[in-house]
């Protein structure tokens, strides 16, 4: 069924395209197409204004750095290439040359913040260029300016975009129109990163600072992303200051951070960026209470120009949570006996961006790995999880001109994935499933400027996992149609397929992270196919109002197996499908004083199990987010957040039951524990959520140090969002208590930048 | 451990408690709880209704069942198991029968003598409560066809067999191999006192290794789990896959999903076990002077009362500042049984204390009160208490009571240590096999 409705709208889309490709084809002119690209690293440049000098053509790079503009024939041709933080700078391109890479030398001026937002609009850009959906891009100042409870945070702010639901204050994990929290692609710098997020959520994973923007598309996402279901988040780290050695740094009651940038000797830049929360050293300096938890990252790139030959940039990131609770004291008789739960995520990866003419040749390899452990130490029993992704790949990006963008590229993956519990006390290994998945990958991905007012995006992905002997085929396409220059209509529709799973139970409110398993003769890769349907438009440049409804199916999603046999692989999941529709709307300013978005989504979404159909426990019907950021009282920045969401289901519970224990030696019940019968799964639903943020922000330039103090309001109107009930049926009458999350919470602190 | 990590994280983070609200009463559920045992000819199975907030029909009920009863049993029903498979029992049908009213209120224990269950044969529950509901369940009875069990380089012969386990050094190992059989479960008594579980664990394969160090990992105090100067009550449990399930798997607090319910019209469980049992003598390293060997005789040539007492300090402090357990053996105060005296032979273990005595006023690490039980051929209590010397004899004074707390007699004793652990600590003077050969019979 869910075949039969995706093979029509993928049909219906390239038939319409087709249909309107020749007459629209022929009225293009000549083109120049181009790269702009920073000396100091080769990495692109973004919005660079290119204007033909003696003619009204102008473009802006995008995000690859290029651009394309239309060129008299077939005379020769001067440009200028304007770019903020860079010098202008002049070429005459000469007759009969089609293609040319432009380097450009940074200024060495500090930019304001402000200025620095001034630059050019993306998601314009994006609009005006690109057949490409269900995109939303945050730049580091919106991602710094977002009020959220400790600092700020990329996956805290997606949260608050058109599509996405975060179930509460306290999980990092987050469900993508319908899908579920482990559908989610999170690349930094094109290196997927398994589980992103310290404990609770409360500390962002990546430090903002180091961050240059980020992409979020929660939907009919182009054919070179793979593995996730539901959405892509594509995090790029900055290239470090090309000109002197800068710093920035946090100082606060929980944590510290410094961020080092600057030129490597010879050529290239670096940057670094180090956090540790001290929380556990403050109580245990001024209290008698101990706080076993702290955590520890490290984020660096380096990148590194090389002249014709482009560029490479290496990425590291490292990054460790630790739990340690001493239980029981050691004694003359015994050992001492301490609880430890840490985890954390390490990855490395290397770029190699090679210039060719007017297209680029890029190759990666990576490694990322993510492990946890649980346990009862010395060795009375141990829950160990890893999962660990080699990746190597190329990608090459071509502009043959026409209005064609071609991107082909091939990829292959290795994934390890293993889960242990053992006891070296009793001498037992309970659970060890090993988990190893290739997947082989080749896509094309066009971006065809069929005409001024048509773009047409067709794109397919090919995937082999031989461990599940399964060839994957995915068809995407995407297409625009521009009713006017500031409005457009939008389509996508494609198929994608999820090697990776994860076996946390969904319907536990918080995320703390995903448990990964991956695909083999007995777990199935699953699959997602989505239509997306939308309309696009401006009011000026700077207004963006999108409206996307979709319509989307699962298939063979994975859902942990409770009755699972420890002792065999192979049974530790349960199958499960499911469908999700809605519609997403999002009215953003991008720019002046007061700017920010207003994101609403409306959805449905539902999962069958066991021959059970029931609503996903994600199922938020209404979801509103405000997020507006405008100057504030006493010369600060104020940032203001307001989010409501309709309420979400949950497993209501009928009664209460004895479980009683079993005493084998004298064959009688002897003890019991009360446990809760559960009505219908799903069946109830939470009392709404609502929640006002703020934050106020200075900035004061003393002896070249910019001192950034903030002080921000969490849940300002101190409402009780209900996190989970506690039933007791063990009474008369029978009582509900909820467990609230976060209440009012005021945090402050300092930022520095040097 | 994943849900473990949940709760622990809920526990870090939880925020306020907000207004209770009542609710509407729920469902009523019908809950069985029946386990077969294979050793044993009575079975039963408890019928009880789910608390929904309604309490109509609530009585006092208790945690042992039985001879205790449920809170909300249910009353009327009618209880079968029918055999299937090969053997005399295929197709019988046994019923349970309702255990009479304890003071006017429903028990909800329904048993009886069903035929002799068989390993590898299918029992089929079927329950019908006077209202008309149905609930039915199976189970397909495991056995143990052979077994290893292990401790101290001793394997043992036949059940109840005792076996040594030094705690520093051995571990005891289980291993069956069986006829149906989805895991094993080991609970660990005293065996004195089999309400005092030290330890009950499972594991989804037919063995298991439980190393004489072990501290219990489930209990916050980090008890340990075998105390030298203490024999054990080992009982090892094959058991079927409800049973199984049942033990490993809980509706859980937040999503109440989670228990892995084998029962149709109702939950609980119908599971069945084969169970076999083991004794251990447990002991250890010993660094205490006041560890040892002492003999406690009455005075004269030709003494009643004759024991030997073997002493481990542990860290039980249930019994006291200084606690210690120890092995008793010998011969006890006669006891008349149908006018005829009869020997106590004594070979179990006790617990006590150093640091106080009765008449001893201040803090005295040497005063000592000491306690065990004889339950052959009468029950008796045997207190002993005194000031240890640790060259010399002292008198150790006797008080020996019956099971309802009369005084039988009181004595003074002559009691002299001899032994004790080598000043170096490095080793004991009583070693292991000395040791082991006074446990030539378990009590």
């Amino acid at each position: 069924m869910h075949g039969a409705w995706f093979a029509g709208a993928v049909a219906l889309a390239v038939t319409l395209s087709i249909g309107r490709v020749s007459p629209l084809y022929s009225q293009q002119l000549r083109e120049l197409n181009g790269q702009v690209l920073a000396t100091s690293d080769s990495s692109p440049v973004a919005g660079a204004l290119v204007e033909a000098l003696g003619s009204a053509a102008r473009s802006l790079s995008d995000r690859t750095g290029r651009f394309s503009i239309p060129r008299p024939d077939p005379e020769s041709l001067r440009i200028t290439i304007r770019a903020l933080g860079f010098r202008t700078d002049t070429l005459a391109v000469p007759q009969g040359r089609d293609s040319l890479t432009v380097f450009l030398v940074r200024a060495a001026v500090q930019l304001a913040p402000v200025e620095v937002e001034a630059g050019p609009n993306v998601a314009r850009t994006r609009f005006e260029e690109l057949a490409q959906l269900s995109t939303v891009t945050l730049s580091a100042p919106e991602l710094r300016r977002v009020p959220t409870i400790l600092e700020p945070d990329v996956l805290r702010a997606i949260q608050l975009l058109p599509g996405t639901v975060a179930r509460n204050d306290f999980s990092t994990g987050y469900n993508v129109r319908g899908g579920e929290s482990d559908q989610n692609l999170v690349q930094l710098d094109g290196i997927t990163v398994f589980n992103p997020s310290h404990l609770g959520g409360l500390f962002s994973t990546f430090d903002p600072d180091a961050v240059g923007k980020a992409d979020f598309v929660t939907g009919g996402f182009p054919a070179r992303y793979s593995g996730r279901l539901s959405s892509v988040l594509d995090i790029v780290i900055r290239s470090g200051d090309s000109t002197r050695v800068r710093g920035a740094g946090q100082l606060s009651l929980l944590s510290s951070k410094l961020l080092l940038e600057g030129p490597l000797p010879g050529s290239g830049t670096f940057l670094v960026s180090a956090r540790r929360t001290y929380l556990d050293a403050v109580v245990s300096a001024f209290t008698k209470e101990v706080l076993p938890y702290y955590f520890t990252d490290l984020l660096a790139k380096v990148a590194v120009p090389t002249g014709r030959l482009g560029s490479v940039a290496l990425t590291g990131y490292w990054g460790r949570d630790a739990l340690n609770l001493n239980l029981v004291d050691s004694t003359e008789l015994t050992e001492r006996v301490d609880l430890k739960w840490n985890w954390g995520n390490h990855l490395l990866g290397a770029a190699w961006t090679l210039p060719l003419g007017a297209g680029e040749l890029l190759t990666r390899a990576a490694a990322s790995g993510f492990s946890t452990t649980l346990g009862l130490f010395p060795g009375l029993a141990r829950y160990d999880n890893t999962a660990l992704l080699f990746n190597a790949g190329s990608s090459l990006s071509l502009s043959p001109g026409n209005g064609h963008a071609l991107q082909v590229g091939v990829a292959g993956e290795r994934y390890r994935m293993h889960e242990q519990i053992a006891t070296a006390a009793f001498d037992q290994v309970l659970l060890d499933n090993r988990y190893r998945t290739t997947v082989w990958s080749a896509f094309l991905d066009e971006q065809w400027s069929v005409s001024r007012r048509f773009l047409l995006r067709p794109g397919m992905r090919l995937e082999h996992v031989p461990q599940a002997r399964f060839v994957g085929f995915s068809p995407r396409v995407a297409a625009k149609l521009f009713l006017s220059r500031d409005a457009a209509v939008t389509a996508s529709a494609g198929r994608y397929y999820q090697p990776v799973h994860s076996v946390w139970d969904p319907e536990l409110p918080i995320t703390v992270y995903e448990f990964w398993i991956s695909s083999d003769r007995d777990v199935p890769v699953a699959r997602s196919d989505h239509l997306v349907l939308g309309l696009e438009s401006w009011i000026r440049r700077d207004v963006q109002v999108t409206v996307e409804g979709y319509r989307k199916t699962f298939d063979r999603l994975v859902t942990p197996n409770r009755a699972q046999d420890l002792s065999r692989q192979g049974d530790e999941f349960i199958l499960a499908n499911g469908n999700a529709w809605g519609f997403d709307v999002l009215l953003r300013r991008h720019a002046g004083t007061v700017r920010g978005w207003v994101a609403y989504s409306f959805t449905r979404t539902r999962r069958t199990s066991e021959g059970i159909s029931y609503p996903a426990a994600h199922d938020r019907r209404h979801t509103v987010n405000v997020v507006v950021q405008a100057p504030g009282p006493f010369r600060s920045s104020l940032a203001v957040r307001w989010g409501y969401g309709s309420p979400l289901p949950y497993t209501g519970f009928i009664g209460q039951w004895d479980h009683r224990r079993y005493n084998a030696t004298d064959h009688v019940f002897d003890d019991s524990s009360e446990e809760p019968v559960a009505g219908p799964r799903n069946g109830a639903r939470y009392p709404y959520y609502s929640r006002l943020d703020a934050g106020l922000r200075w900035s004061v330039q003393k002896r070249r140090v910019t001192w950034e103090p903030y002080f921000q309001v969490v849940n300002a109107y101190n409402r009780r969002n209900v996190f989970l009930y506690f039933f007791d049926y063990g009474n008369s009458p029978p009582t509900r208590t909820g467990v609230s999350q976060l209440p009012l919470l005021p945090t402050f602190g300092l930022d520095l930048r040097f | 451990m994943r849900r473990a990590a949940l709760f622990l994280l809920l526990s870090a983070i939880a925020g306020c408690k907000l207004t209770e609200t009542t609710l509407s009463p729920g469902e009523r559920t019908i809950v069985v709880q029946s386990v077969l045992s294979l050793r044993h000819r009575d079975q039963f199975a408890v019928l009880e209704y789910s608390f929904n907030g309604d309490t109509a029909g609530r009585v006092k009920g208790g945690n042992r069942i039985p001879p205790a009863k449920p809170q909300l049993p249910i009353p009327g029903a009618l209880v079968t198991i029918t055999h299937e498979g090969t053997g005399a029992c295929d197709g019988k049908v046994d019923t349970l029968l309702e255990v009479p009213p304890v003071g006017g209120a429903p028990s909800g224990v329904y048993a009886g003598v069903p035929c002799a269950l068989a390993p590898g044969r299918r029992a089929k529950l079927k329950i019908v409560t006077a209202d008309g509901r149905a609930v039915t369940a199976e189970t397909v009875v495991p056995g143990i066809e052979g077994r290893t069990v292990s401790s101290g380089g001793r394997f043992a012969r036949f059940q109840l067999d005792t076996l040594p386990l030094w705690r520093e050094r051995d571990t005891l190992r289980i291993a069956f191999s069986a006829n149906n059989g989805h895991g094993v479960e080991v609970e660990v008594r005293r065996a004195e006192r089999h309400s005092d579980l030290a330890l009950d664990i499972f594991n989804d394969s037919v063995g298991i290794a439980i190393p004489g160090t072990l501290v219990n990992p489930f209990d916050s105090a980090g008890e340990i789990i075998f105390r030298p100067g203490r024999y054990y009550l080992i009982t090892a449990v094959l058991t079927d896959s409800n049973y199984f399930d049942f033990m490993r798997s809980i509706s859980d607090p937040i999503t109440g999903r989670g228990f892995l319910n084998h029962i149709n019209g109702g939950i609980g469980v119908f599971g069945s076990v084969d169970v076999e049992q083991y004794m251990i003598r447990v002991v250890g390293d010993r660094h205490d002077p006041r560890e040892g060997l002492y003999r406690i005789t009455e005075r004269g040539s030709n003494p009643n009362i004759n024991l030997t007492l073997n002493l481990y300090l542990t860290d039980d402090t249930r019994f006291g500042p200084e606690p210690f357990s120890g092995f008793v053996t010998g011969v006890g105060q006669p006891v008349i049984v149908n006018r005829v005296p009869q020997t106590a032979i004594v070979n179990v273990s006790g617990d006590g204390s150093f640091g106080a005595a009765p008449g001893v006023a201040a803090l005295n690490h040497d005063a000592f009160v000491y306690s065990f039980d004889v339950v052959a051929p009468q029950f008796r209590r045997y207190t002993l208490s005194g000031v240890r010397a640790a060259k010399d004899t002292f008198p150790v004074s006797l008080v020996i009571t019956t099971q309802g707390g009369s005084t039988v007699l009181r004595s003074t004793l002559l009691g002299r240590q001899t032994s004790s652990p080598a000043p170096s600590n490095q080793a004991p003077l009583v070693p292991n096999a000395r040791a082991d050969s006074e446990a030539s019979q378990a009590p």
